[in-house]
């Protein structure tokens, strides 16, 4: 408090280095204000200087030992304790702990304990700051488009290694969900919970606007033949609402059969340079432009589901979102009588693409010692086994990473009820491999996802499409070249 | 000051007594210094350094040595300098409509009326909120779809008040202002509340009009406080986070990342220490010569009762 750093000092003994005045208001507030300043600046510094140690001296790549499977049933004091981090919220959150409880019930070699760390980028940013010094877990829940980012912590078991240790099959697996996380020949994480975007929307406004509510539109050229009829017909004031987010953008790339970043897509080498702002890229940008400004779409936040919220009260009976947002979604409209939800495939330019997925891999961490490694494995085996995948998906509305997963009862009566929870399964199942449709591994992902919101933006105030996609890509262009020089090794 | 006198009479035992007094001063200031060097001065001298160092993409790797050139760097990029302009421009939108709402709101409820309190109580109680709490409000309040004044503002619909590059600032600046009005209240009613009514009733014995007496015997009294409040408010400014991470997280188009946004984008996020160090070193060097120009130049034209 201000007052113990100003001594009273009226009495005897005063000395050059001692304040020598007394108390008064005026520096009460000079010495609060000084201390506020201080507090600042401290609070500031403290938030850095937390951070690692920076070191000279180059670490040893880590060596390419065998997995070791087994370890877990050879350990000596059993069970093994492993630990995940995890994103799971809600009804995924109750099917994930169900799910981990009987595995946990199912051997006596392995004990999984659940950590919830509440969302993608907290769980990404505690693990990054763990390796620095801490507490990691055995096996973590990253978002997909971080994968670039987790290989260069050089902190992981490849999936690759257990896979080839363990002569696991993947040909049971959707062909998209594994190309998601393999660069080169090595599949770095296990998929676990997969999206993909997809069209919702009110089957009641197309009947209204004259549309066949069975038939959605499936190209670009036919969501903009649907939004406009829907605007002519009066029945809405927009014909969709269009995110400000590059997800979209990047669907529509990958479905035109093109690429975000060069080195197909970062999968034969690493990203250098992106390749978004290609004829396809600009004739994307394009078409956001001419639906903005001929009012047949209205721009939605990128962050909120204020497009949801738009179908339901009758302003955009159209929008694209993730498939993992269905179980919201149905959630949602449920609370609009006048609106009948319709789920259709992602619309998009034609070409000799595909979707690519979302969601999130479960990676192992190479700290972990053998046993809880293999512990790991056993674990992540177990949640992509089909009976699991097929609970998983009926539970969750993620799409289930392998095809067997259809044919469990517990998904094949879940589709019957609710067909729309099939749609992105169906697309994800016909995506063919390309480097396209792999999506894009790339260092600075977020970084990249902002140029391109901030293009988006730009054009949705009506500035032009192709000088704002060029600029979003020298700024990306510039965070790959600063994050590919920090990489180092 | 008598001092310099009396000291030279002083003996030596009397000056080994002050010696001691001081020691025993500095020893009962000690656990605070300490807890200053481990918190403050330490990471301070940490974050200085980690700016001569390009650090890794991940925490575990090894960092380079690259020396004062990252400084001259990043100070001299466009982003550092868009977002120490936005930070300015904050500073410019929240401070003054701050004090001069929160003035406003002081001589008003500084009225003898019946439940007063009450009004007291309301115009304060923003104190009380959270910047979380205010922000997830407004955030509610702005959206395009269901907010209420995106409804008023005649802003239904479409991407919002928030993602729009022209608003989002003057929006977020709306809600810092909302949320600190209350502080400011507090401060402005209590410097009121110590104003000698015996010179507000000379002012009004000579003649003065209610205008006069503002201008010429309430603000001056209100100076110091006023000044406090203006530092306070600048550095508030340069800590304006939380409103910002939740309402628009810099965006869009970079036009609400402010220097401390900034700052936590490229730590947190980027997991770019290095050039997140040699911003909060600025970043402190800048707040330092704010705070000394304040005092130097400002603190002159302050009067202060005593």
């Amino acid at each position: 408090m201000p007052e113990s750093n100003q001594p009273d000092t009226s009495g005897r003994g005063e000395q050059a280095w001692l304040p020598r005045k007394p108390l008064d208001r005026r520096s009460f507030l000079a010495g609060a204000t000084t201390l506020a300043s201080a507090g600042l600046a401290s609070s500031v510094l403290a938030a850095c200087g937390a951070s690692p140690k920076p070191k000279t001296t180059a670490t040893s790549t880590p060596k390419a030992a065998a997995f070791p499977i087994g370890a877990a049933a050879r350990a000596s004091g059993k069970p093994v304790g492993i630990t995940l981090w995890h994103s799971m919220q809600s009804a995924n959150l109750e099917a994930l702990t169900t799910m981990t409880d009987q595995f946990n019930a199912s051997q006596g070699d392995v004990r999984v304990t659940l950590v919830n760390q509440n969302s993608y980028p907290d769980t990404l940013s505690l693990y990054t700051a763990a390796l620095a010094g801490g507490n990691l877990p055995d096996v973590v829940q990253i978002e997909s488009e971080d994968l670039q980012l987790m290989i260069d912590t050089r902190s992981v078991v490849p999936a690759q290694s257990a896979i080839d240790a363990d002569h696991y099959d993947l040909s049971d697996f959707l062909g998209v969900t594994v190309s998601y996380f393999r660069v080169g020949s090595t599949l770095w994480a296990m998929p676990f919970n997969i999206s993909s975007q997809v069209l919702y929307y009110d089957q009641n406004a197309f009947t209204h606007a004259g549309l066949d509510p069975s038939k959605p539109p499936t190209t670009l050229d036919g969501l903009r033949g649907a939004a406009n009829k829907i605007v002519q017909a009066k029945v809405a004031k927009y014909g969709m609402a269009l995110k400000l987010s590059p997800s979209t953008f990047d669907e529509w790339l990958a479905m035109g059969g093109g690429t975000l970043v060069n080195n197909s897509n970062g999968r034969q080498g690493r990203a250098t340079r992106v390749t978004f702002d290609s004829s396809l890229g600009k004739s994307i940008i394009g078409f956001y432009a001419q639906m903005f400004s001929s009012h047949l779409a209205q721009p939605a936040s990128a962050t909120t589901y204020d497009n949801l919220v738009a179908i339901g009260n009758g302003i955009s009976p159209m929008t694209l979102e993730t498939s993992a947002a269905l179980g919201t979604v149905a959630g949602l409209l449920g609370g609009y009588k006048q609106v009948k939800l319709g789920v259709g495939p992602m619309p998009g330019p034609t070409g000799n693409g595909g979707v690519y997925v979302g969601g999130a891999g479960l990676y192992m961490v190479s700290k972990s010692p053998p046993e809880r490694q293999d512990g790991a494995w056993q674990y992540i085996k177990y949640l992509i086994a089909p009976a699991q995948q097929a609970t998983w998906a009926a539970a969750s509305g993620y799409v289930p990473v392998r095809k067997s997963a259809v044919d469990v009862p517990v998904l094949k009566a879940r589709w019957a009820s609710l067909p729309g929870f099939r749609v992105a399964y169906d697309q994800i199942l016909s995506s063919p491999v390309t480097a396209a449709t792999a999506g894009a591994v790339m260092g600075p992902a977020n970084q990249i996802d902002t140029a391109i919101q901030d293009a988006l933006t730009s054009v949705s105030q009506g500035r032009p499409a192709a000088a704002t996609l060029a600029q979003a890509a020298a700024t990306a262009n510039q965070a790959l070249s600063s994050y590919n020089s920090r990489v180092q090794g | 000051m008598p001092d310099r006198r009396r000291r030279t009479v002083l003996g030596r035992r009397a000056s080994r007594r002050a010696l001691r007094e001081a020691a025993t001063g500095y020893l009962l200031v000690l656990p605070a210094l300490a807890t200053f060097a481990v918190f403050v001065f330490y990471p301070l001298g940490r974050a200085i350094w980690l700016g001569l160092y390009r650090t890794s993409v991940s925490p575990n790797l090894p960092s380079t040595y690259v020396g004062p050139s990252q400084y001259a760097s990043v100070v001299s990029s466009s982003a550092f300098l868009g977002s120490l302009w936005r930070t300015i421009l904050f500073a410019v939108f929240t401070m003054p409509a701050g004090i001069a709402l929160g003035i406003a709101l002081a001589m008003l409820a500084h009225q003898r009326l019946r439940g007063i309190q009450v009004f007291r109580t309301v115009f304060s109680s923003t104190v009380a909120t959270s910047t979380a709490v205010a922000s997830v409000i407004f955030f509610t309040l702005l959206d395009p779809q269901i907010g209420l004044l995106s409804y008023w503002l005649g802003k239904k619909g479409g991407a919002g008040i928030l993602s729009d590059p022209t608003f989002a600032l003057p929006a977020v600046s709306v809600v810092s202002i909302w949320q600190n009005i209350g502080f400011t209240f507090i401060l402005m009613s209590a410097a009121l509340q110590a104003i000698p009514d015996t010179l507000l009733d000379a002012a009004r014995l000579d003649g003065a009009s209610s205008w006069h007496r503002f201008r010429s015997v309430t603000l001056p009294l209100l100076s110091p406080t006023v000044f406090f409040a203006i530092v306070v408010g600048i550095i508030g400014s340069f800590q304006a986070f939380g409103q910002i991470d939740i309402l628009t997280q810099g965006g869009p188009n970079n036009h609400t990342m402010v220097l401390i946004y900034y700052i936590y984008q490229s730590a947190f996020v980027n997991n770019d220490y290095g050039l997140a160090a040699v911003a909060s070193v600025v970043l402190f060097a800048i707040l330092l010569v704010v705070t000394l120009v304040q005092f130097r130049f400002v603190e002159r034209r302050v009067f202060y009762a005593t």
